[in-house]
């Protein structure tokens, strides 16, 4: 029996002014609504200056 | 800021309302204004329409300023809503990018910051992407000010 049944399906973890890591269960949506095909871990930017949006390319450290 | 948060049942669900999140994207009174009508006072009407139509609505209201919950104490109602809230909750997450705006996360989901503390998170919940939000780490409506292009 589990007692702590697990409730979501995702974990999002941010970092402040860097990324939002992405695990587990989900489906990614570009503005178009088509989806964009990842793995089950992902870094997406938080910062808006990434050059590979909507993904993490590090720019956030030249801030 | 808190205090100007509301919240409108009908009994069945109950609606909140954080007019510090709203970003006026106008879905929500373009789509049912027999519910959503800013001329109004309240300007939500729980009466207007079915539960269903009210949440189909509150779920596409592109930020956290629209939020709603089944009532718990709902014999009947209450078994099937938690049915619904079940099936839901084997869907994968979604995360849609908004065009020059945040990211739209519907499903069931844990947010949390690299401390391991835990945010709350509703039914939709939008996050910042373009850096400056006043409300890290959700969108508070400022990527419009800056222009945010992404
Ligand atoms: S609550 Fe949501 S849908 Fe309604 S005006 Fe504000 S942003 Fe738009
Ligand atoms: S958060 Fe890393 S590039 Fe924006
Ligand atoms: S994306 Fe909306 S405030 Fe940053």
């Amino acid at each position: 029996m589990e007692n702590t049944p697990v409730n979501y399906v995702a974990e999002f973890t941010f970092k402040p002014g860097a990324s939002l890591r992405v695990k587990g269960d989900f489906i990614l949506k570009d503005s178009r609504g088509n989806i964009i095909p990842t793995g089950d871990s992902i870094k997406l930017c938080r910062c808006g200056k990434t050059k590979s949006q909507p993904f993490c390319d590090h720019s956030h450290r030249l801030l | 800021m808190e205090s100007n948060n509301r919240d409108y049942t009908n009994g069945e669900i109950t609606v909140y309302w954080r007019p510090k999140l709203c970003i006026h994207a106008t879905t929500c009174y373009t789509q049912l204004v027999e519910v959503f009508n800013p001329r109004n006072r309240p300007w939500i009407n729980m009466k207007g329409a079915t539960s269903e139509r009210i949440i189909e609505i509150v779920n596409k209201c592109p930020t956290d300023a629209l939020a709603f919950k089944w009532n718990a104490d709902n014999g009947l109602t209450e078994t099937t809503a938690t049915k619904k809230v079940e099936t839901q909750t084997l869907q994968p997450a979604e995360i849609q990018i908004m065009k020059d705006g945040p990211l739209v996360i519907t499903g069931k989901i844990k947010l949390t910051d690299n401390d391991g503390k835990e945010y709350k998170t509703y039914s939709i919940t939008s996050l910042c992407r373009c850096g400056v939000s006043n409300n890290m780490p959700f969108c508070d409506g400022t990527h419009r000010k800056i222009a945010f292009e992404g």
